[in-house]
């Protein structure tokens, strides 16, 4: 009797596409539904993980913009700390979806946030990117300069790029109630006062996050009707949840959800691509060797793997391989890596504070 | 006697000159003024508590220009660093493309925060030959340590139209100084303080009566060479003079806190 299983590949059994990879994957794990052309201009956005991708890119000698470069003067580690050179613009850790959609609408004149200038000590910060002026502005107005500023650099990239990749981080969120305005972090984390905040906890759905996403991608296609994208999802456990459920259920669900919303989208548009990073560090086979101690740090060697099928897929080489077209680069992969795993921004691990 | 060590670039030519003609009213200090022009100081390498030339180039500038290629912190009890691409040119730069809030209109397109600025420059400074050099000496060497800057271009130059004042950007020194000159050399200095604080050294800033309209050098202190007529940036005797004075200040007030920048 014929079984539909018959002539499948090797990839389509478990025994022989993972377990004799494992710790690491078969590089078929990911079929790319459209290259990645050098000349591509690549704008890169999302949670912590996402800047894993666009600084392996860089080294490919990829386009990734850069809209908001630092000063010439300015060192990595300095700029990095002003969410300089981490993602194609400032706009720091977009988390959810529904960030994304507003940071499009916005940047289009379709949205306006509210309660977004927050208190930091003396000074002022923008609540929608909290992370990226450590030290603060000094009055509301110059707040809103810098948003400006900020926006029409964000539209100006989305109009320029070919390409987007966005890493889908996490499902909760913490909303202005009236407006409806998200936030990438509770205020009272980086700023902001949660007290006398009107700021309520929403976890985003499948059917919110999968409409969120249609909406960005329809926002997005009116700016740049070109644009096509490669959505992620973060790997990264959650540091905390706000939900009734134990952190590690709260994760499950977190990342299946947002898992299920990019295979979905996926499979229903052309120009969405899903890339598996979350199953090559995440799952069984990998049996946790590309977590830190912490359990919740990606090493930089489940990075380097996750992003060498990454490359390969793309007909894309790392600076470390013999490609004469590619731009020197003297720093080996691995140690490149783990400085940049070290110097990752991450807002979720300042809540580790207050799980203390 | 106090044994000062002078370490510096072009810009210490005009304290060596200086020092024969003033040594006799300055008994207490025995400065030692050691530099070579170019990059020859910023690639010193440290051997022992020695510094000494890292290239054979340097090795060839710093003999012709101090006689040896090397020299012995531990022979000294005060070290001062001059020029050395710590210099004002760094925040003109930053500021004809970058401009703080509190600058208005003025200065370049894209906003930057107050915090941004400053650490930029900082990072500027730090990256100089002059701090770097800093660096190598605190590893030997655990005494006062003075940094001065590089002197601010001329007064002259705004008016020269000349090609070489050009080509070091007239128009952003220009821009710089009509918009928000004070404003700019502030943030310069405190850069500064802060970039010398990391290495244990106290900045010494320009003395201001040396300076005009905002933050140039008075053109009484050019430097005038025939073989360079249009050097705005290089200063003649009495300028080193200014800089052996302050070395004997620091001897004199050694160790307390000090407040040059």
């Amino acid at each position: 009797m014929d079984s539909p299983y018959e002539n499948l590949p090797p990839r389509n059994f478990w025994r022989s596409g993972v377990v004799g990879h494992s710790p690491g994957v078969a590089d078929d794990i990911y079929v790319a539904k459209f290259p990645i052309k050098r000349s591509y201009n690549v704008a890169t956005a999302g949670s912590c993980f996402a800047q894993h991708i666009g600084s392996y890119l860089k080294r490919t000698g990829c386009n990734i913009l850069d809209v908001e470069p630092p000063p010439p003067a300015m060192s990595d580690a300095i700029a990095r700390k002003y969410g300089y050179g981490i993602y194609s613009a400032r706009y720091g850790n977009i988390y959810t979806v529904r960030q994304l959609l507003q940071l499009v609408r916005e940047c289009s004149g379709q949205f306006t946030p509210n309660n977004w200038i927050w208190t930091k000590g003396d000074a002022f910060i923008d609540g929608l990117r909290p992370s990226v002026e450590p030290k603060g502005l000094t009055r509301p107005d110059e707040v809103v300069a810098h948003r400006a500023q900020h926006l029409a650099a964000v539209k100006l990239l989305f109009s320029r790029a070919d390409l987007l990749i966005f890493t889908m981080g996490l499902t909760e969120a913490w909303v202005d109630a009236p407006s409806g305005t998200v936030f990438p972090t509770a205020p009272g984390t980086l700023g902001g006062d949660f007290a006398t905040s009107r700021c309520k906890f929403h976890n985003f759905t499948f059917r919110e996050i999968y409409d969120d996403f249609i909406a960005t991608r329809e926002a997005l296609k009116a700016i740049n009707p070109s644009l096509r994208f490669i959505l992620t999802v973060s790997p990264v456990p959650l540091t905390a949840t706000a939900t009734k459920d134990h952190v590690l259920v709260a994760t499950m669900r977190s990342k299946a959800t947002l898992r299920a919303v990019a295979g979905e989208l996926s499979a229903e548009l052309d120009d969405v691509d899903y890339f598996p990073s979350f199953e090559m560090v995440f799952g069984p086979q990998s049996m946790g060797t590309f977590f830190e101690p912490n359990l919740r740090s990606v090493r930089a060697n489940g990075v380097a793997q996750v992003m060498r099928v990454f490359l390969k897929a793309h007909g894309l080489r790392d600076a470390g391989d013999a490609d004469p077209d590619a731009p020197a680069r003297p720093v080996a992969a691995a140690e490149t890596a783990q400085a940049f795993e070290d110097e990752l921004v991450c807002e979720e691990v300042l809540l580790e504070a207050f799980a203390r | 006697m106090t044994p000062i060590l002078m370490l510096g670039n072009s810009h210490v030519a005009c304290a060596r000159l200086a020092w024969p003609g003033m040594r006799g009213d300055h008994s207490g200090i025995d400065l030692t003024v050691f530099g070579a022009p170019m990059r020859a100081m910023g690639e010193l390498v440290l051997d022992g508590s020695t510094l000494r030339a890292g290239t054979p180039q340097s090795s060839s500038l710093l003999r012709r220009v101090s006689g040896d290629n090397h020299i012995d912190l531990s022979r000294f009890e005060i070290v001062a660093v001059v020029g050395m691409e710590l210099s004002l040119a760094a925040a003109v730069r930053l500021f004809s493309a970058y401009r703080p809030w509190s600058a208005g209109a003025a200065g370049g397109g894209h906003l930057i925060s107050e915090g941004a600025f400053h650490d930029a420059l900082v990072d500027a400074a730090a990256a100089s030959d002059a701090l770097r050099l800093c660096g190598k000496i605190r590893h030997v060497y655990a005494g006062p340590l003075f940094v001065m800057p590089q002197p601010n271009p001329l007064e002259g130059l705004l008016a020269s139209t000349e090609g070489k004042a050009n080509a070091i950007g007239v128009g952003r020194w220009s821009s710089a100084a009509r918009s928000w000159g004070p404003n700019l050399y502030a943030a310069f200095r405190a850069a500064c303080r802060d970039a010398c604080a990391a290495h244990g050294a106290t900045f010494v800033a320009q003395p201001d009566d040396t300076l005009a309209d905002g933050f140039f050098t008075r053109d009484e202190y050019r430097y005038h060479d025939p073989a360079t007529k249009e050097d705005y940036a290089h200063m003649n005797i009495s300028y080193g003079e200014r800089l052996c004075r302050l070395a004997a200040e620091f001897a004199a007030d050694r160790p307390a806190a000090l407040t040059y920048g």
